[in-house]
């Protein structure tokens, strides 16, 4: 899938330390970004763990697949509802979570670790969507802006109970409360999703640094009036740092660009072949 | 100027800046910290301030006051001091105390949290919460589109998709016929506990017989008309 993007992480305002990462490939087509927690620098190793081990694993799995003698390890269930790359992905989570888990057991000055994650892989015309914790995905398409994922969040549960408003929970004091998120505990459990691709979608990756700092019509006008992916990821970090950069600020954008008609042929015709 | 951070288990509930002293703490209600727990004495403890210390002093409670652990009547504070009180932490953040101290000196085991700081809840606090926020019993709902006007090749759809398109096009899950269709008309979006209608093609689909623009909520019992074909919406509970 043709697409063109920009990533990128910034400190913050108040912060002295970046317990954000992100990974890209685009030829793996797999974008990351994880938001790390605990105390002493714990939040930078969780973060920077799930994204090693999980692109790492996809990887191997992907590379394993296209070889039909190589035997296949999935970690945790198989959903047959989802293509086999998602599964892949999930594993490769899976196993990121376990690991990081694993390590904050063994070192107590690691203990308490974890991190969000929300990862998008992208193959022939779907994106495969997954995630832990309160990072988020957004799609935009036909001018508006969507969010794809559901915060793994106290007050989002709240809210699914119909016990607050979504106004509400924009005030309320247990906003850094998370329900899910990699590395707290042995297993867990991740959502996923698939979506149709379309010619110029923007989808953005983002931690919540973004997100509590710059309201979501903010986002689309940016992602309405910009020409490029650069452009986006560099003023959407510029206005959460005007509101105020409470925590470190972590943007990916992606933008799938229109294949032209001779591309299309081409692909059509080496599919058939 | 130091901070106090009121804790249950390991979650954060609030942070509270020590703005003036004293600052008293208990389950009554004219405290200046107030846990509504019945671990808690009505007047359990107060927080005053001694030269550049800040010191805590238990007054008389039931159950006491705990600093790292250890029962005390009154005690001098550190940075990152826990002050137990009944399940409740109080974690005293106080910068400046932290710069005159060693290293050494901090908790072993307790680890700086600030108020910004990500918490995850351990299972216990979750079914804590849990129980504290027993909604009434509702089961899980999903939309959907009964066909009530027209012809299509179904005549309900369930929108479990997160993204359901109406069109004429190949990713249109539900499809409709006609010449000047468009390929897609409207979007149907999932979110967790509602639907929004987006006109993707201007002016195309219709609400209640209104023109839609932009993105609209859907309600229980709205009609959508695209193209000839009306649809009811309704929100059901969802089939196990």
């Amino acid at each position: 899938m043709a697409i063109e993007f920009s990533a990128k992480t910034d400190v913050g305002n108040v912060r002295t330390n970046n317990e954000d990462s992100l990974f890209t490939d685009r030829e793996l087509e797999l974008y990351i970004v994880a938001d790390g927690m605990g105390g002493h620098n714990s939040g930078e190793v969780a973060s920077r763990m799930a994204c090693e081990i999980t692109s790492k694993n996809f990887k191997d799995s992907l590379t394993r697949s296209k070889k039909s003698d190589a035997t296949q390890v999935m970690y945790g269930e198989n959903n047959p509802n989802i293509s086999q790359a998602a599964n892949h992905l999930i594993s490769a989570i899976r196993l990121a979570n376990r690991v990081i888990y694993e390590a904050s057991q063994g070192y107590s000055q690691n203990q308490g670790m974890g991190t969000t994650l929300v990862a998008l892989h992208s193959e022939d015309n779907h994106y495969h969507i997954a995630w832990v914790g309160d990072s988020r995905i957004y799609l935009f398409r036909h001018g508006h802006l969507q969010q794809l994922t559901v915060d793994h969040s106290l007050v989002q549960e709240q809210v699914d109970k119909g016990l607050i408003s979504s106004a509400d929970a924009e005030q309320s004091e247990f906003k850094n409360i998370l329900t899910r998120a990699l590395g707290t505990s042995e297993d867990v459990k991740v959502d996923t999703a698939e979506i149709e691709a379309f010619d110029d979608d923007y989808l953005l990756l983002c931690s919540d640094g973004l997100t509590r700092m710059v309201p979501d019509d903010k986002i689309s006008e940016i992602l309405k009036s910009a020409e490029n992916c650069e452009e986006i990821t560099t003023k959407l970090i510029e206005l959460a740092k005007e509101a105020g950069g409470r925590d470190n600020i972590t943007v990916i954008i992606l933008q799938k660009k229109s294949e032209n008609f001779w591309k299309k042929f081409l692909k059509s015709v080496a599919k058939t072949v | 100027m130091p901070k106090l951070l009121l804790k249950f288990h390991a979650a954060v509930i609030k942070e509270i800046p020590a703005e003036k002293t004293p600052i008293t703490i208990g389950r009554k209600p004219d405290n200046d910290i107030v846990i509504d727990n019945m671990a808690v004495s009505g007047h359990h403890a107060k927080i005053t301030q001694q030269g550049a210390t800040y010191v805590i002093e238990d007054l008389q409670s039931t159950n006491g006051t705990f600093v790292n652990d250890k029962k005390i009547i009154n005690s001098g504070l550190k940075n990152n001091d826990n002050i137990l009180i009944g399940q409740h932490t109080i974690v005293f953040v106080d910068p400046k105390a932290e710069q005159n101290q060693p290293e050494a000196q901090a908790p072993a085991q307790k680890q700086p949290i600030d108020s910004e700081a990500t918490v995850v809840m351990s299972s216990k606090a979750k079914a804590a919460a849990a129980a504290e926020a027993q909604g009434p019993g509702k089961k899980e709902m999903i939309g959907n589109l009964k066909v009530i006007e027209g012809k299509l090749d179904q005549n309900e759809y369930v929108l479990s998709g997160l993204l359901t398109y109406i069109g004429k096009g190949e990713s249109a899950a539900i499809k409709i016929k006609g010449m000047f269709a468009p390929d897609i008309a409207a979007l149907i979006s999932r979110r967790p506990t509602s639907y929004l209608i987006t006109a993707v093609k201007e002016g195309y689909p219709k609400l209640n017989n209104n023109t839609v623009s932009g993105q609209i909520e859907l309600k229980d019992g709205d009609v959508i008309e695209v193209g000839g074909i009306k649809f009811l919406f309704q929100m059901k509970e969802k089939a196990e």
